[in-house]
């Protein structure tokens, strides 16, 4: 008995840390990629963020602070928290269940399927677990000093630490449970065609629910808010407000304005709770044979070959391999999605108040929609560039290396042409599409040219050190800071943005001062794509495989 | 850049990019191999049509067997009317007909002209088909001959013969009893 229970638990351990490793696709990564490292770079940022976080407390003091102010910081810690652990959850989508390679390894082996199960699900948890941890390390004991009820002293402190731990434990629990809850129910009430096919979807739809909901939800932080009639129905919709009046419950510090919230918070965890592990144990036992019966999705009876003239040769088959793959692969559409999600988000962010900026005048385009639209072509080039670095079938990249019979050149020209096929007319379509017939004619001309020249020089300067085929070279970690370097930039510029769209707007009331702009732009490109071919012309051919560059360090031994 | 035009290859691991189905990654191939497209287009077809392919032209290689894999690959390999053909491995999860029909397509190519290098584990089929043979061990060259000077030089009349007294160290009689007592013990 005691041997037996020795060894399921060797195999948990063993299985456990096999799927918390399988959190990141490791098919992605170069050959010496690491993936504890890549781990170890998200643990430093959200560390980092921790400490900034943790700051002013560290340095000014942690005294008490009015109830809204205190009230706000609370929320915000639990909000973020929660979207975090939300997202994580999210973004593993796929280690939720096991796959068919898990089953078709384990099978054969004599591990119980309880076994799998329990190590599958604390891997799954370990991950958010781990993320709320790194990003609560500072700030999670430096603020709570100051959240203490009042006039509770010393032990009110005390109290706050572990009331401050718990409930952010619980608002991330609440979040994975929720998703997969969403997930099983899924995987068991549809067909697993159907649900195969809908998955990406609700992936997708949830990364953009998660981002829209932390970024758009209104302050409600004060208790003349909290108890106004008309933001009761907002409320009962926004779990991070439910969390924040388990938090005053948990501290000893309730307002009678946050005890429904609370008492939200606890429904919401129990159901959640209840629907998760129904819905996984459902699916577990329900769905190992169809794993192994109905891998992957079938392709349809009726599908006609699709082959759209997009150019010569390299660059047809260049985009149409890029247009696939961002249609086909899970992985890229959920990256993409974030990106869109996010930017979407912002867009909205802006707009929310003044929906009004976007009607049609006919004495100019509102800044608004300028603003929208610019941070639409940015995205748009941005993010494909990001997601074209993300390899797909690594091995299968060897087809590129035999049938590389022209000079890197070319290849970089091609994936310039499915940039701009891609990522900038698909926005120049939307935007001609939706305002043309608003606002004059002449200005949305000169807007849409506008936005095409800042698109093509946006390629360029992405296309900067980019000699390698999208989708197609390793991954190292530690070179693709590209992500976190991006959103910094765009936090930091996004005011710089909106100056920028008023300069169009100023800029477009005149048609001298639009074709300067127009030329300007172009000039810009023109040098930045003469820089790149001089680059490329240079070098031996495709990239396919990041490396680490090599270290020559000096002894100064002369 | 120059020899990969007049150069087919086919990897031992049938590694494709499985989003795509057996027509797009053809296509694909043909594109990057700069082929003329139209006509590129009509090569593929034929192949995918001999190969017994062409109903499953829209299928995802993701639902492909190995054996319909390693026919994909053998048509990437040989649309461009290659002069070298390197093959790894070729008859690897080939059903019966299909191993015959490249055996075949092998002899037929060289007759043509071309230079068909393969590596392979079926001794029998190399001693069938190929006209010159080079054994490595440990990364070196131990014989490099046409069979019938192998034969007469080793008088040994097989070529699993000559290869065993080349390249294998090991009794593999001894080593397999060994094996079978081990996991009787």
């Amino acid at each position: 008995m005691h041997k037996a229970w020795d060894t399921q638990k060797q195999h948990f351990r063993v299985l456990y840390d096999v799927f918390l490793m399988r959190v990141i696709d490791l098919e992605l990564l170069s050959p010496n990629g690491d993936p504890t490292r890549l781990m170890g770079q998200f643990a430093t940022i959200f560390t980092s963020i921790s400490f900034l976080f943790a700051l002013p407390i560290i340095l000014l003091g942690g005294g008490r602070m009015p109830m809204t102010a205190r009230w706000t910081a609370e929320h915000f810690f639990l909000e973020t928290t929660m979207t975090i652990a939300g997202l994580i959850t999210v973004l593993s989508w796929d280690s939720a269940f096991p796959d068919r390679r898990d089953v078709l390894v384990l099978a054969p082996l004599p591990v119980r399927t309880s076994t799998l199960f329990l190590a599958k699900i604390s891997a799954m948890f370990a991950a958010p677990f781990l993320a709320i941890l790194a990003f609560n390390i500072f700030s999670g004991v430096a603020w709570p000093l100051t959240f203490s009820s009042e006039h509770s002293g010393f032990f009110g402190a005390l109290r706050a630490w572990p009331a401050y731990w718990i409930t952010i434990m619980l608002g991330g629990a609440f979040l994975v449970f929720t998703v997969l809850g969403i997930q099983g129910f899924a995987a068991n009430l549809l067909p697993r065609q159907l649900f195969l096919r809908l998955s990406a979807w609700l992936q997708a739809i949830s990364l953009c629910l998660l981002l829209s909901v932390y970024f758009l939800e209104p302050s409600l932080e004060s208790p003349a808010a909290l108890t106004a009639q008309e933001n009761q129905r907002l409320l009962a919709w926004l779990p991070s407000y439910w969390f924040l009046g388990l938090f005053q419950q948990l501290n000893g510090s309730m307002h009678p304005a946050l005890a429904p919230l609370a008492k939200r918070a606890w429904i919401g965890l129990a159901v959640s709770g209840f629907a998760a592990c129904v819905a996984l144990l459902l699916a577990y036992f329900r769905m190992l044979p169809k794993i192994i019966e109905q891998p992957d999705i079938l392709p349809g009876r009726s599908k006609r070959p699709w082959f759209p003239n997009l150019g010569r040769s390299l660059n047809g088959a260049i985009t149409l391999f890029s247009l696939r793959t961002l249609l086909r692969s899970r992985q890229h559409r959920t990256i993409l999605s974030f990106y869109a999600g996010f930017g979407f988000v912002i867009v909205l962010g802006y707009v929310k108040v003044p929906f009004v900026g976007w009607m049609p005048s006919k004495t100019g385009i509102s800044i608004a929609f300028l603003l929208a639209s610019l941070l639409m072509a940015i995205l748009a080039v941005l993010a494909l560039r990001i997601v074209a670095s993300i390899p797909i079938s690594l091995r299968a990249n060897w087809i590129f290396r035999v049938t590389e019979v022209r000079p890197a050149r070319l290849y970089q020209n091609a994936v310039r042409y499915s940039w701009v096929v891609l990522g900038v007319a698909p926005v120049l379509l939307i935007l001609a599409g939706g305002f043309l017939a608003g606002y004059p004619r002449m200005q949305v001309l000169g807007h849409l040219a506008t936005m095409l020249c800042l698109g093509i020089l946006l390629i360029e300067i992405c296309l900067y050190g980019f000699q390698k085929v999208p989708f197609t070279c390793s991954y190292l970690p530690g070179k693709a800071n590209l992500h976190f370097a991006f959103w910094a930039c765009l936090m930091v510029f996004l005011r710089l943005l909106q100056e920028g769209a008023e300069f169009e707007g100023h800029v477009l009331e005149d048609a001298v001062r639009c074709c300067i702009l127009i030329c300007t732009l172009m000039a810009g490109a023109a040098g930045m794509r003469w820089f790149n071919q001089t680059r490329t012309g240079s070098t031996e051919g495709l990239l396919l495989e990041e490396e680490d560059e090599a270290v020559l360090v000096s002894l100064n031994l002369n | 850049m120059a020899f990969r035009r007049r150069l087919g290859y086919v990897p031992e691991e049938p590694h494709l990019y499985t989003h795509l189905s057996g027509m797009e990654y053809l296509v694909m191939v043909s594109a990057l191999r700069d082929m003329d497209r139209s006509s590129s287009i009509e090569r593929i077809r034929g192949l995918l049509r001999l190969f017994g392919l062409y109903g499953d032209r829209d299928v995802s290689l993701s639902s492909y067997s190995k054996g319909m894999r390693q026919k994909i690959l053998l048509s990437a390999a040989l649309m461009h009317n290659p002069d070298l053909i390197l093959l790894d491995e070729p008859f690897s999860g080939l059903d019966v007909a299909s191993s015959l029909i490249l055996r075949s397509l092998i002899v037929e190519l060289a007759n043509r002209g071309k230079v068909v290098l393969f590596s392979s584990h079926e001794l029998e089929t190399v001693e069938r088909i190929c006209s010159h043979i080079v054994i490595l061990h440990r990364g070196r060259i131990v014989a490099d001959d046409s069979i019938e000077s192998l034969r007469t030089l080793m008088e040994l009349p097989t070529l699993e013969g000559i290869f065993s007294q080349l390249a294998v160290e090991q009794d593999f009689f001894a080593v397999s009893r060994e094996i079978a007592d081990l996991i009787h013990a």
